[in-house]
C-alpha cells in the first residue's frame, strides 16, 4: 500500500482513460485499492470532475464496509 | 442421473485467459453467427430457446433483452452480475474462473443483441483470483479485437469493465448493484421503473446472471433444436447446481434439468449426508429458500416441481441438513447473515429481521413463549408482504418454513425452560 501522491494518482486516472461518471466506481475502487483510503482531496477532485455532489460521494463511499474515507485515512 | 457437460465442457480443458485454447475447442463460433445473424434475429433465437434467468427470480431472458434493443436511441447498459452473495450458492465461480471467455462471449453477444456499447461484470469482491484473472482477460480480449472497436470486423464496439464489489450481499440485487455503479448507497429501489425501462444512468439496462450469459453462445452454437432437446417442456436445458451443507461430497453439478429428483441428486452426487444420518431438510435454491422435508425431496429438479414440493428453485444452491440439529439452530445462523446485510432501505426487512433475529435468539435461548413464535410468524409475513426487493421479500422464508415444517423444534426449545 502507497501513502497518497498526486503522480500516482494522476497515472490511475490514466489508466482508466480519463474519470468519466460511468467508470467513477471503478475508478475510486482502485483509490481505495492502491492507497489503502480515499483522501478527502481526492472526493474533492473527482466531484469536480464529474459533477457530482461531494455530499453524494461521500454518502456512498461510507456505506460500504470496503472503502475509508476522511478520519480514517488521517485527513 | 449423471452430469451433462453442456456448459461447463472447455471448464479444466484449457488455461484461462489462453484465447487459443478456447477457439480451438469451438470457441467464438457463435459470436460470429450472431454477427452475421443481426441483433433481431439473436433475440428471436433465445426466445424460441425458452431460456429463463439462472441467478435467482427466473425472468425469461428474450423478452428482456427484447424490452431493451426497443429503445433505439442513446445509450444502453448490459451488466453480468457476478456477485454470487447467496448463501450456499458458487456455481458462477466455476464458470468466471474455469471458462471465462464463454462468459465474455455471452456478454459480447447480449451487448450486440441490445445494442449495449458499455458493459459491466460486477464480480464478487471474496473471488480475489477471479478478478485478477478478468482483469488479464479484458486486456487479452483487447489485443485479439474481442472488446473496443470494429470486433472482428464488424461494427459492433464494446467496452467492458470488471468491477469488484464492495463486500455486501445486497449488491447482487440488480437495482441496488446499479445503486453502487451510479456511486449511491447500495440499496434496492422501488420497482417499477424496472432496469429494463431505467436501469443504470437512467438508461435502459439489461441485468443478467453470468450462467445465464454462458447459456447464449452454447445456443447459438448448438442451435435451438439441440438445446430444447435438454430439458424438460417449459424449462429447457442444464442447470448449475451448488451442493453444499452436510453431504460428504460437496460441489458444483451440471445437470440436465428435471433429470432425477432432489434426494436423488443428495444421494448419488453428494454421497448421501456427511453424518450417515436421515435428511432433515433441503433448501433446493440457496439460503432465504424454504425448506422441504420427507417426501417433497421426492420432487424433480425443475422450477416448477421445486414450487410445486413448496419451495423455489433461486439460485440452485442446494444446501442439505441432517437430522440431529434442531430447526432453530438452522435458523438461527441463516438469519444472522441476513440480518447483518439489510440495506437499511425500506421499513419491513430493516426493523422485521431484528425483531425476528432477537426472537429467535430468546428462543435458542431458552426464554422463548408461544407468543413469540406466533410474532415470529407475523412479522415474517409482513415482510415478505411489503418489502421492497427480493431479499427483504426472501429472507423470512426459511423461518416460516421451518415453523411449518417443524414446529415441535419451536416447542422444545420453548419448553425446555418451562419445565
Amino acid at each position: 500500500m502507497k501513502t497518497f501522491d498526486m503522480q500516482t494518482y494522476q497515472n490511475l486516472i490514466k489508466d482508466v482513460g480519463g474519470l468519466t461518471v460511468e467508470n467513477l466506481f471503478v475508478f475510486l475502487c482502485k483509490v481505495q485499492e492502491t492507497f489503502g483510503c480515499v483522501p478527502n482531496e481526492v472526493v474533492r477532485d473527482v466531484a469536480m470532475k464529474t459533477g457530482f455532489s461531494e455530499a453524494r460521494i461521500y454518502g456512498a463511499l461510507t456505506s460500504y464496509r470496503e472503502f475509508k474515507v476522511g478520519r480514517e485515512c488521517g485527513d | 442421473m449423471k452430469e451433462i457437460k453442456l456448459l461447463t465442457r472447455r471448464v479444466g480443458t484449457y488455461e484461462p485467459p489462453d484465447l487459443k485454447g478456447y477457439e480451438a475447442q469451438g470457441g467464438l463460433v457463435a459470436l460470429k453467427k450472431a454477427l452475421a445473424m443481426g441483433p433481431e434475429s439473436v433475440i428471436d433465437e433465445i426466445k424460441r430457446a425458452g431460456l429463463v434467468g439462472r441467478g435467482g427470480a427466473g425472468f425469461p431472458t428474450g423478452p428482456k433483452w427484447a424490452m431493451v434493443a426497443g429503445e433505439k436511441q442513446g445509450q444502453k447498459y448490459l451488466i453480468c452480475n457476478a456477485e454470487e452473495g447467496e448463501v450456499g450458492t458458487f456455481k458462477d465461480k466455476v464458470l468466471l474462473d474455469g471458462d471465462p471467455w464463454l462468459v465474455l462471449e455471452g456478454i459480447l453477444i447480449g451487448a450486440f443483441a441490445v445494442g449495449a456499447e458499455k458493459t459491466y461484470i460486477y464480480i464478487n469482491g471474496e473471488y480475489d483470483q477471479t478478478i485478477e484473472l478478468w482483469d488479464r482477460l479484458v486486456v487479452e480480449a483487447r489485443k485479439a479485437g474481442l472488446l473496443g472497436d470494429d470486433i472482428l470486423g464488424s461494427k459492433l464496439s464494446v467496452d467492458l469493465q470488471v468491477v469488484k464489489s464492495k463486500g455486501l450481499y445486497i449488491t447482487g440485487e440488480e437495482l441496488a448493484l446499479i445503486s453502487s455503479l451510479e456511486m449511491r448507497r447500495a440499496a434496492s429501489r422501488l420497482k417499477p421503473p424496472y432496469p429494463t425501462e431505467k436501469g443504470l444512468f437512467g438508461r435502459p439496462t439489461v441485468v443478467n446472471n453470468v450462467e445465464t450469459l454462458a447459456n447464449v453462445p452454447v445456443i447459438l452454437a448448438e442451435g435451438v433444436e439441440a438445446y430444447r432437446r435438454l430439458g424438460v417442456e417449459g424449462e429447457p436445458g442444464t442447470r448449475l447446481f451448488s451442493l453444499s451443507g452436510d453431504v460428504k461430497k460437496s460441489g458444483v453439478y451440471e445437470l440436465e434439468i428435471g433429470s432425477g429428483t432432489l434426494a436423488e441428486f443428495i444421494e448419488e452426487f453428494g454421497g448421501g449426508t456427511a453424518g450417515g444420518r436421515p435428511i432433515k431438510a433441503v433448501q433446493p435454491g440457496g439460503g432465504t429458500s424454504r425448506f422441504l422435508a420427507g417426501d417433497s425431496l421426492k420432487c424433480k429438479l425443475t422450477a416448477r416441481a421445486i414450487l410445486q414440493a413448496g419451495s423455489g428453485i433461486g439460485t440452485a444452491g442446494v444446501i442439505v441438513y441432517e437430522e440431529g440439529k434442531s430447526a432453530v439452530d438452522i435458523v438461527k445462523g441463516l438469519i444472522e447473515f441476513y440480518g447483518f446485510e439489510s440495506c437499511g432501505r425500506c421499513a419491513p426487512c430493516r426493523i422485521g429481521v431484528v425483531r425476528i433475529k432477537e426472537i429467535i435468539d430468546k428462543v435458542f435461548g431458552g426464554e422463548g413463549t408461544d407468543e413469540d413464535l406466533e410474532q415470529l410468524r407475523q412479522i415474517g409475513k409482513a415482510c415478505v408482504a411489503v418489502s421492497t426487493c427480493g431479499m427483504g421479500q426472501a429472507f423470512p422464508l426459511p423461518v416460516l418454513s421451518a415453523l411449518e415444517l417443524f414446529p415441535q423444534d419451536f416447542e422444545a426449545a420453548i419448553e425446555k425452560v418451562s419445565a
